[in-house]
């Protein structure tokens, strides 16, 4: 394939699945204008790393791997925790549409994305995603069984996030 | 019920991003992009070939003053330090080389986390060694003047080596008390493996 239609195809891909990158531009990023920046990014290295696509293999996957890693590497350098998109940030983001009304859904899953590390926050957008654990598996690089247990765990936290302040545990020992 | 009112949450997210029309060109040059490696791999090629420059010439110094303790010992100690760069650079290389944004999320990060670590620790020890490394550099500019300073000047020498140390304590100094960001650099290296291997084990993060 020419380079032309190579670099056709990467955009037309990138275009489809531009949900992927601002879904982890959103998850990632500290403001609306890092995230346009983490978001740009996140396109740029798709189209640098697009040599080494095998058109054999999803490519959901591989761009969640490539979005996700250069996610963390942002958190990385960036001291700051990020905060997670919020309802009121979204019409910051250009071409978005005016939001008039809050959602406090989606205030309440920016308060429990927030509370989350970085690799909790990967593993919270996959879970959110409902991919299958073989695809979670394969874009972390865990096996299936520890997908399960990870996610098992995320659940309990996240219902103990959203519960509010919780009495004290008793008898479910943390890591079992 | 609550974790259902996330993916509430999470579908409307997913409704409003469709409705964006941000654009996302691939392959347009972005301004404050910037690889972080990339510089990474020109300085170490450029100190791998330095490396190799430094002990070629220390090696046939060493060879053409196998007579002289002083320009000798000098001689062998630059060739060391010329190879340690060339080793140090290449692993760096190929820690970076295994880095690619392609690899499996944890994989990724676990490489990127050891090359961290591994550029501090070279970063100390070379800082270590530099402390000295000045003295055999003295003794081989004084030789290509035609004197061994070590044996016409040792008390001159001993004064160096000495100077050596001071400057070993300054950088210790500075390494423990006055740059604490990085020692915290280490620590932080350190954790995110932890971290990683804590994440991949299963166990709590």
């Amino acid at each position: 394939m020419s380079d032309e239609g190579r670099r056709r195809q990467c955009e037309a891909l990138l275009h489809e699945h531009r949900r992927i990158v601002f879904k982890v531009a959103a998850v990632y990023a500290r403001d609306a204008d890092d995230r346009q920046d983490l978001a740009q990014d996140i396109a740029l290295q798709v189209w640098r790393s697009f040599g080494s696509y095998d058109p054999a293999r999803p490519f959901a996957t591989w761009m969640y791997r490539v979005a996700l890693n250069v996610g963390l590497s942002h958190a990385r350098r960036e001291r700051e925790k990020p905060a997670m998109l919020g309802a009121d940030a979204l019409d910051a983001l250009e071409g978005g549409m005016p939001i008039t009304e809050p959602d406090e859904r989606l205030a309440q899953l920016a308060r429990a994305i927030e509370a989350l590390e970085p690799l909790e926050r990967a593993l919270a957008l996959l879970y959110l995603e409902e991919l299958p654990y073989a695809e979670i598996a394969a874009v972390l690089g865990l096996s299936e069984t520890n997908v399960g247990t990870r996610i098992a765990r995320l659940k309990q936290r996240l219902c103990r996030q959203l519960a509010g302040p919780a009495p004290v545990e008793k008898g479910v020992p943390h890591g079992t | 019920m609550e974790l259902d009112e996330l993916k509430e949450g999470w579908a409307i997210l997913d409704r409003r991003l469709s409705a964006l029309e941000v654009s996302l060109v691939a392959g347009r040059a972005v301004s404050g992009v910037r690889s972080e490696l990339r510089p990474l791999r020109w300085g170490q090629a450029m100190q791998a070939v330095l490396g190799a420059g430094l002990a070629l010439a220390a090696g046939s110094f060493w060879v053409d003053n196998r007579d002289a303790t002083g320009p000798l010992v000098a001689g062998l100690l630059l060739h060391a330090y010329g190879i340690a760069m060339i080793v140090a650079a290449a692993r760096n290389l190929v820690l970076a080389a295994r880095a690619t944004e392609t690899a499996p999320v944890l994989t990724l990060q676990k490489r990127v986390a050891e090359l961290r670590a591994w550029r501090i620790r070279e970063g100390y020890w070379f800082g270590v060694v530099g402390c000295f490394m000045w003295v055999p550099m003295l003794v081989w500019g004084f030789a290509w003047l035609g004197v061994d300073i070590v044996a016409a000047r040792p008390v001159f020498m001993a004064f160096n080596v000495l100077a050596g140390f001071l400057c070993l304590g300054g950088f210790l100094f500075l390494s423990r008390y006055i740059k604490a960001p990085e020692g915290g650099s280490v620590r932080r290296a350190g954790e995110r493996l932890e971290e990683l291997a804590r994440f991949t084990d299963g166990g709590p993060v």
